[in-house]
């Protein structure tokens, strides 16, 4: 199962070029790109946010990642630091994922579901996978929202 | 420009924290005086009860294993600036000796009374050996204060841990500079989404970062690493 949604996070990356996010049935899905920085070289993956009743959930797909290594990933708001690039705009958390450690392969899945209040607009710009041990490392971000405001 | 607010890790102490507005506690940096190069400190006055207050200084840069003598003075005449106007002693700390690293930490426990207003102008650190020699003063009252009116400190510090900062509400007067004092485990920053200047490097444990409130109003600030991880500080007018 693991393994398919895996499979299924490249047919959607590639369908999508370099279009980060795809409406559908399936909920939202926006694609990680890798931030200028040497963590986690080949990290990829999607995140997947599918409205269920009055809340919001978020799955994580994320691969080649260091094994066995743990991380965090949150939601942010759209931060001072740009109104163009949210993930260099430095916004503060809006919702935090559930601690996770990648497999033996660096694989990894993770899901939160949380009130669409606290991801709204500017509220949930985009999302950051940081290094557990030293947040400020973050390999892989998907930006959600493109433009401040 | 995030350089010249980022302070190299001291030795922090007891003296963090503190609404100066609160008046539980206030924070004094001492200033080197003469030829002392490189000595520096803080004084700190925690305020328990009515009839209770504590004295602490922190301080770095002494003559390792040197003896010295430390006094509070009440405001004197030969000058307005507290530092230069040669009061008389009114309460003094225990004797110390700086240790191999040139650093002591000294208590001293007092009657709020005894240091009220500008019996307390003062403090300065004498060598034990010439007590003309003083390397390090704190001014307690400001020049051009009201004579027997206590101000609050110029500054004041927010601890940085993990994951959260202390005090995470903290009301102080314009003019006011905050320094956050790294003192967890991992990396953690200061940032605003109101204030563009307000924006701290990646801070590493014994990391400072200090910033300067001008203007009254109410600030959020928050680590952009950690969820939930936020703070407000308030400036009202002096």
């Amino acid at each position: 199962m693991f393994g398919h949604k895996i499979v299924l996070g490249m047919a959607t990356t590639a369908l999508l070029g370099s279009c980060s996010m795809m409406m559908g049935m399936g909920g939202t899905t926006y694609t990680f790109k890798h931030n200028p920085n040497a963590a986690d070289p080949a990290a990829m993956g999607k995140a997947v946010a599918i409205r269920k009743d009055t809340m919001v959930s978020t799955t994580l797909t994320v691969s080649g990642l260091t094994p066995n290594k743990a991380y965090i990933a949150h939601y942010h708001a759209f931060g001072p630091a740009s109104s163009t690039d949210p993930c260099a705009s430095n916004g503060p958390v809006t919702l935090g994922f559930p601690s996770f450690t990648s497999d033996a392969s660096g694989n990894a899945s993770v899901t939160v579901s949380g009130d669409p209040a606290k991801i709204a607009g500017d509220m949930g710009a985009y999302i950051n996978v940081h290094y557990a041990s030293e947040p400020s490392v973050v390999p892989i971000c998907a930006p959600v929202k493109m433009t401040k405001g | 420009m995030f350089r010249r607010v980022l302070i190299s890790p001291l030795i922090l102490s007891s003296f963090m924290l503190t609404p100066a507005s609160a008046a539980t506690l206030q924070l004094f940096p001492f200033k080197a005086l003469g030829t002392a190069g490189g000595v520096s400190g803080q004084l700190s006055v925690r305020t328990l009860s009515p009839t209770q207050s504590v004295s602490t200084l922190t301080l770095r840069g002494l003559t390792p294993g040197r003896a010295y003598a430390a006094h509070y003075h009440a405001l004197g005449k030969a000058s307005a600036e507290p530092c230069a106007s040669q009061g008389p002693i009114t309460l003094g700390f225990p004797a110390f000796k700086a240790n191999a690293r040139g650093q002591a930490t000294i208590l001293l426990r007092a009657d709020p009374a005894r240091i009220a207003g500008t019996l307390g102008a003062y403090v300065n650190v004498h060598t034990a050996s010439d007590l003309t020699v003083v390397p390090l003063c704190a001014a307690l009252v400001k020049t051009g204060a009201a004579r027997g009116t206590p101000v609050a400190a110029d500054s004041v510090t927010v601890k940085v841990g993990d994951n959260l900062f202390q005090p995470a509400s903290l009301s102080v007067p314009a003019g006011t500079m905050v320094t956050w004092i790294h003192t967890g485990q991992i990396t953690h920053n200061v940032l605003s989404l109101t204030v563009a200047d307000l924006k701290s490097p990646d801070l590493r444990p014994g990391d400072r970062y200090s910033y300067t409130f001008k203007t009254p109003g109410t600030y959020t600030y928050y680590c952009s690493y950690h969820d939930g991880m936020s703070a407000t500080i308030t400036v009202t007018n002096r």
